[in-house]
């Protein structure tokens, strides 16, 4: 095993020295040279503390300072614990991670003429560019960091008729575990794609998994990309999707949040060609002490882009939700129409919320709006369905889960959207 | 059925209710009229257990329970409803959908069985006829963009659903047009049993013509100041409130 690294800077470079062993023949080739020059820029600018404006309500270096002085690397699992795995039963292809590696076993690919998809290949992956969002230090970090990872390219007027579900078990069981997943989504000109994420944590010890997704939809393409966090109570996870869109492709991503000690999403998104549209929506529960975090940037490039934005939050007692939202319509960018609206449910005067839009625009010819709602639950609304007998618990549910439906709804397949449904219902219940 | 003695409530302080005493017994109906802000609504509102009201004083028993001691769902599911005089809006639960839930929180309530989906919807198409409403409205989001008419029709269809013992409306006729309020008025008639009771807060004689009251109360700054038969209705339409206010003063 490897030495003891104490402050999280020196745990973070001995990781990095552990997998430049591991790399074996591909030292010194072009994937290496990425990940060097990544991890030097991490170096240089370190992580990011409450004075970064991006991380100012996020205390997430503090906390992996704590929770990982003297980690060395991953438990070893055990086949029988592996074993125990419960998948969250989603149809199409399920792909899964265990504490950052790829498990075959527990795994199922559907083949489809037309649609590749390539598990750790990484060090082919690496060197074709870069898309994600590498001005995140947690992004670099990921770059330099990179293990596990899908691949997934949808090729020229293919439509993927099975979702291809990621899922990443987070098991601490018998230890601390740090991951860095890494994909990559590739839709083609005329595809259409459905791309799941899940991350499912448990077990008593910390984790923190720094997981990157980068995406890019061609002309015409279409991509409906999910992700559902079931992080347990004692998770820290950032995560970086970006997606890069040319003319006339369309976005649908939904963005869940159930719980975790610290969960940041940032979401970048880029509008490339013109005609494209991009559709953003979020549900974030953050519950007992923790940070559910999303910062989402949506970026106008070019004329006649569309995006829409709904994100809404339920805040526990004791819990923090944070909603960024930047929208840049650039110079040029005339005909854009940018909506985005954040609304939050305060559940107890202990739950905090700090939401901000954030829109710079340049082009003069252009519709733009943007709202912010924050409240306890409504008074009245409880009222009337207490006058009709329903009880306060069960009113409070209902009209909950009424407020969260909005974006449930958004979620195209039904099995999915069933599964979120009945873990919110869970959620509420507790 | 409903007996309240000397009650007297505030809301933020302020006195609104300074002593009503009023006897309902099953099978009558009892209007209630008065100038606006004289205290009709907030009466309405403290029988159905609206927390922001507080009570200083006085009882209300209702069919031999202390009712101001219940939580309001208890007042519902012991057959206490209030239509109310501004439905609120629920964005993203339905008639249908919560309905269902309140239905069977009452039946439970009374010891009847639960009613299963296609029970329930066989119970919706009966009391839908009564007051002649369309399923489309029930489907959508509760009262969100009805028109004024819509909601209150909504709100005696769900009267019928759920069989209150002592209904209150509370101006359920401001803002039907002609035909809607005969329609309103004679689902409140087809619902009208010898075991249970309503109070008809209204502004108009006009529904009285439909709603045949038994009595007549007026309220007048947070008291009943004259009580007597339909005649009396009338009679207000004819001369206003300011004789009853000037008799009220001079007393
Ligand atoms: N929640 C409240 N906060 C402050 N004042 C209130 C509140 N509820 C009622 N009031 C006041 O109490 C008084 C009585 O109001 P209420 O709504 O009971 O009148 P009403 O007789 O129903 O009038 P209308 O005929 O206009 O419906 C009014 O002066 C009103 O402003
Ligand atoms: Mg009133």
């Amino acid at each position: 095993m490897s030495e003891q690294g104490s402050t999280i800077a020196e745990v973070l470079q001995l990781q990095f020295a552990d997998l430049e062993r591991q790399l074996n023949g591909s030292a010194g080739t072009a994937a290496h040279a990425v990940r060097k020059q990544a991890f030097a820029r991490v170096k240089e600018t370190g992580l990011p503390t409450r004075k970064n404006e991006e991380y100012k309500y996020l205390a997430l270096t503090r906390e992996l300072e704590k929770a990982f002085a003297g980690f060395v690397g991953n438990p070893e699992l055990a086949p029988a614990d592996i074993g125990k795995v419960e998948l969250p039963g989603l149809k199409g292809s399920e792909i899964v991670f265990v504490n950052g590696v790829y498990n075959e076993s527990l795994s199922n690919i559907c083949e489809q003429a037309g649609v590749s998809i390539r598990i750790n290949s990484l060090e082919q992956v690496l060197p074709a560019g870069v898309t994600a969002n590498v001005n995140d230090t947690f992004a670099g970090l990921n770059l330099a960091l990179a293990t596990g990872g899908v691949s997934i390219e949808v090729s020229q007027n293919t439509i993927a008729t099975e979702a291809v579900n990621i899922i990443h078990i987070t098991n601490t069981e018998k230890g601390r575990v740090f991951a860095s997943p890494r994909h990559r989504v590739t839709v083609a000109e005329n595809a259409q794609a459905v791309i799941t994420e899940v991350f499912i944590g448990s077990g008593q010890h910390c984790s923190f998994t720094n997981s990157v997704m980068e995406t890019s939809i061609a002309r015409k393409g279409i991509l409906h990309h999910y992700k559902v966090g079931l992080d347990g109570n004692h998770d820290m996870r950032v995560d970086n999707t970006t997606c890069r869109q040319q003319e006339k492709s369309v976005l649908h991503t939904v963005t869940i949040g159930y719980g975790g000690k610290i969960v940041r999403n940032n979401l970048t998104i880029r509008l490339e060609g013109e005609y494209a549209e991009a559709n953003l929506d979020g549900l974030y529960l953050p519950t007992a002490h923790g940070t559910l975090d999303n910062h989402t940037a949506v970026d106008h490039r070019v004329p006649h882009c569309n995006s829409n934005e709904l994100y809404k939050g339920i805040i526990g007692s004791n819990a923090t939700g944070v909603f960024n939202g930047k929208v840049f319509v650039r110079e040029g960018a005339q005909k854009t129409n940018a909506f985005q609206a954040n609304k939050n449910i305060l559940l107890a005067d202990t739950a905090t919320i700090n939401t901000k839009p954030q829109l710079e625009i340049w082009a003069d010819d252009v519709k733009c709006s943007h709202g912010c709602t924050t409240g306890q639950m409504d008074k009245e609304q409880l009222f009337y369905l207490r006058a009709r007998g329903i009880d306060e618990p069960s009113a409070r549910k209902l009209l909950l889960k009424a407020f969260a439906e909005d974006v449930i709804k958004k979620i195209a397949d039904d099995t999915l959207r069933a599964r979120v449904a009945a873990v919110l219902e869970e959620k509420l219940a507790s | 059925m409903l007996t309240i003695n000397n009650l007297k409530a505030s809301v933020e302080g302020m006195e609104i209710l300074k002593g009503i005493s009023l006897e309902v017994k099953p099978g009558e109906v009892h209007a209630i009229m008065g100038p606006n802000g004289s205290g009709k609504s907030t009466l309405a509102s403290v029988l159905a257990g609206r927390e922001e009201y507080d009570v200083e004083g006085g009882s209300v028993t209702f069919q031999g329970q202390d009712l101001l001691e219940m939580a309001p769902e208890d007042r519902a599911r012991a057959g206490i409803f209030l239509a109310f005089q501004y439905p609120v809006e629920i964005p993203g639960v339905s008639t249908t959908n919560f309905l269902k839930a309140a239905v069977n929180k009452v039946r439970e309530y009374r010891g009847l069985p639960e009613l299963d989906a296609v029970e329930f919807l066989k119970l919706m198409k009966e009391k839908m006829q009564v007051v002649d409403i369309d399923q489309s409205l029930l489907r959508r989001s509760l009262n969100e963009g009805f028109s004024g008419g819509e909601k209150k029709r909504n709100e005696i269809f769900q009267m019928a659903m759920l069989e209150p013992t002592l209904a209150i409306l509370d101006e359920t006729d401001s803002g039907l047009d002609i035909d809607a309020l005969r329609i309103v008025a004679n689902g409140v008639n087809t619902l009208k049993r010898e075991d249970n009771a309503t109070i008809v807060i209204t502004h108009y004689q006009r529904l009285l013509d439909y709603i045949v009251p038994d009595y007549v109360h007026v309220l007048y700054n947070g008291r009943l100041v004259k009580s007597g038969t339909k005649e009396l209705a009338l009679e207000l339409e004819e001369r206003g409130y300011d004789w009853i206010k000037e008799e009220h003063i001079s007393a």
